[in-house]
């Protein structure tokens, strides 16, 4: 058995980061309301890879997307924007292995390579646990089935487990890196929302026949803000106020190999999860399940503060604590913290509606937010105590209802023995690594503890006074681009030969209604001709068939005049004709009262 | 008469800071952790990383560590300083401190006391020499480049 077979085995640690969630539901195309109802929730089951894109993650501790419908709320915009949405999306006919069991594959198709049609279902709030469970909105695009190619691994469940794969990189979780990443998803979410508006405006004159275009960009639109607020959530969650060694791309880890490089991010993960709050790994030991570990920074602690740059200094909570925070401007420890989220939170998802032209009713914001910049340093500039920091450095737990607090102390931390999987089993590192962790930590933990009591309303140790762990800087010392980055608009299929173009296609393919402009632009003739060709391939199966059809007609609809080059319809003009997006026509005679669908259906498929 | 020799015995000993008993490290108790096998606990396990401790453990970086604490749970400032937890802290008697009680080198305390007389703080000292540097401390050197 050979190691990452062995990794795949095991079971996976959960997210540190407020909760992310993912169930099996009977209908995953059910409103959100209808789901959470559900009282039988069955985990994702792996929990990790391409299983997650097949179902909704919607359920008991989805704080994340409770967060998102929090914001929601207090920006009044209307429900519908965050409604369940279903994307047909058109494949191949391969098929990925889930489990013991192989299910389609949900990488998208070119429309003229079609051999199978997919529906997906979710709901913009609920991809606000993206990050916990695909590397980028593209990867959630292609189903998760592919693996970055920087992380040693092609196994697509093996490189989405959280544990071994997805937390060692995931320092951009962390201040100040959640700064960054935020910033690039707003803006995405807001250049995509304006083109939102100028789709709207072009279709505007046609009455409702492209009605669903804006919607369907309004939708990707809050998708991409949604992705975004996963890191602004988590630059409030207390845990996550303090620069995590690491960085978001295993590359910059030392090591001379991926698995070198690996166990190193693994073992400062695990170290970060400590300082974190280890509630989410702890509670679930055998031996501790009766116990209730509520440990700093996440869990409640009086103690645990952080300072905003404003010099606000409040009490804060994070992950699995969300439930701390108030609603309705009840009084409440974390009333200040809350309240700080609320606002920038509400302020970009503010930005993006209202950039998307309020396409579902105008907003109506909650009175007593304060509008503020959500890039700015009122929204990422917070930082844990110096006196949070060392309360961190311990493990907190309830037994019988007494406090225990472990300090992770220079002696204590001396005695540890880290042990990282191989085929055999769990066996400890290198003597030299050990000592090297060991060493390190005991400077950590002394120098947590000595600065803390120099200045304990400081923030030193939250932004760099750390310093180093088994090679690994503070998250806010790697400036380097991330390799599982979204590609830059604008989203089409037209340069697959990078990887880049490859993601960008997956996405454009994914969102090809929202997107209809993008692919307008590079439909040529040839193109056209060639799903028609392949919808009329005889040797395509009964599915082939009628996937290759339904496809062709989705593109043809979107270039064809119904009449001659002599002489067409004025009134029922294609939509990439009216987006002003492409010269490229096609012509199907038909009666008056045809519909252009059913006259694409014959141009493909007579 | 009588009084005044009270007096003067009360100033005196006043004055001799290094008389007075320096706050110490509490015990590391590890006996709620879940047992491994002999002396090891479990602190976490995940799937691809688990985290023993082990207190029977005794080697040049268990003896860094009992140093560090002997000055960090003492150190409160304004009360006892850096200086005077690591000056009152028991001095190692061989070059194994690991074989001792809890105890920091006179090396370790020299080569402070010299950065601290350049000028450097006293929290930063104590970390550049003995935390980081940590070539005063008998064993570390070699703990790190040739277990």
């Amino acid at each position: 058995m050979n190691r990452a077979a062995l990794l795949a085995l095991v079971a996976a640690a959960p997210a540190l980061a407020w909760e992310s969630v993912c169930y099996r539901h009977a209908n995953p195309a059910a409103s959100v309301p209808a789901l959470l109802a559900e009282a039988d929730n069955k985990p994702c089951e792996p929990a990790a890879g391409p299983s997650t894109t097949r179902q909704r993650w919607v359920g008991p501790l989805d704080e994340h997307r409770q967060l998102w419908a929090r914001t929601h709320a207090l920006a009044g915009i209307p429900d519908s924007v965050d409604a369940t949405q279903t994307l047909t999306v058109f494949t191949s006919s391969s098929t990925v292995p889930i489990g013991k069991t192989v299910a389609p594959t949900l990488v998208p198709a070119a429309f003229e390579n079609a051999t199978r049609v997919q529906t997906r279902s979710w709901s913009p709030g609920e991809l606000s646990q993206l990050p916990d469970f695909s590397y980028a909105l593209w990867d959630w695009a292609s189903g998760n089935e592919t693996c970055p190619a920087d992380l040693g691994a092609t196994d697509p469940q093996l490189c989405h487990d959280f544990a071994s794969h997805m937390g060692p990189v995931n320092a951009n979780h962390f201040l100040p890196q959640a700064q960054r990443f935020y910033r690039d998803y707003h803006q995405l979410a807001l250049a995509r929302a304006a083109e939102c508006k100028n789709v709207g405006a072009k279709v505007a004159s046609q009455g409702t026949r492209f009605a669903e275009v804006p919607l369907a960009c309004l939708a990707e639109a809050m998708s991409l803000e949604a992705v975004g607020h996963h890191y602004l959530q988590d630059a409030w969650s207390m845990g996550h106020m303090w620069e995590r060694w690491g960085s978001s791309n295993l590359a910059d880890f030392p090591g001379d190999t991926t698995d070198d490089k690996r166990d190193r991010a693994v073992l400062v993960a695990l170290v970060s999860g400590l300082f974190h709050g280890a509630r989410g790994v702890l509670q679930l030991l055998p031996a501790w399940t009766g116990y209730d570990v509520d440990d700093a920074l996440c869990a409640p602690w009086d103690g645990v503060k952080f300072t905003t740059t404003t010099g606000v200094t409040a009490n804060g909570v994070g992950d699995d604590y969300a439930a701390s925070w108030p609603t309705g401007g009840a009084e409440s420890a974390y009333a200040a913290q809350a309240s700080l989220f609320d606002s920038c939170a509400v302020s970009g998802m503010l930005d993006v509606y209202r950039a998307a032209g309020e396409p579902g009713g105008a907003a109506t914001p909650s009175a007593g937010l304060m509008s503020v910049d959500p890039l700015g340093d009122a929204c990422f500039g917070q930082r844990a105590t110096n006196a949070s920091m060392a309360l961190a450095a311990a493990v907190n737990f309830k037994v019988a209802g007494q406090q225990v607090t472990l300090p992770l102390d220079a002696r204590f931390v001396s005695f540890m023995l880290p042990k990282v999987a191989r085929s055999g089993g769990k066996v400890p590192v290198a003597p030299k690594v050990r000592n090297e962790f060991r060493k390190d930590l005991v400077r950590i933990v002394s120098v947590a503890r000595l600065v803390a009591k120099d200045s304990p309303d400081g923030l030193q140790l939250a932004t760099g006074r750390l310093g180093t762990f088994l090679g690994a800087k503070p998250n806010g010392q790697y400036t380097s681009v991330p390799s599982t980055l979204e590609p830059a608009l604008p989203w089409n299929d037209a340069q697959l030969s990078t990887e880049p173009g490859q993601r960008a296609a997956a996405l454009a393919r994914a969102f090809h209604v929202s997107h209809a402009a993008d692919l307008c632009a590079t439909t040529t003739g040839a193109r056209l001709e060639a799903a028609k060709t392949h919808a009329r391939d005889a040797s395509l199966d009964a599915d082939g068939k009628a996937a290759a059809c339904l496809a062709c007609t989705e593109l043809a609809l979107r270039h064809l005049r119904i009449g001659t080059a002599a002489q067409w319809d004025t009134s029922k003009l294609p939509l990439c004709e009216i987006l002003g997006a492409s010269q490229e026509v096609i012509y199907q005679a038909a009666s008056a009262t045809t519909s252009p669908r059913d006259a694409a259906r014959t141009w493909c498929c007579p | 008469m009588t009084r005044w020799l009270v007096i003067a015995v009360a100033l005196a000993s006043a004055s001799c800071d290094f008389t007075k008993k320096l706050p110490s490290p509490p015990k590391v108790d590890v006996s709620l952790l879940p047992v491994v096998e002999g002396a090891q606990r479990l602190l976490m396990d995940i799937a691809p990383a688990r985290i023993e401790v082990d207190p029977t453990t005794s080697d040049a970086i268990t003896a860094l560590g009992a140093c560090a604490d002997l000055v960090t749970y003492c150190y409160d400032p304004g009360t006892h300083s850096v200086t005077e937890c690591l000056q009152g802290a028991p001095t190692c008697k061989t070059d194994t401190p690991w074989t001792e009680d809890a105890c920091c080198p006179q090396r370790c305390k020299d080569e402070f006391d010299k950065a601290v007389k350049k000028g450097q703080g006293e929290v930063d000292a104590f970390e550049a020499v003995v935390l980081t540097d940590s070539s005063c401390f008998p064993g570390v050197a070699a703990a790190l480049e040739n277990p």
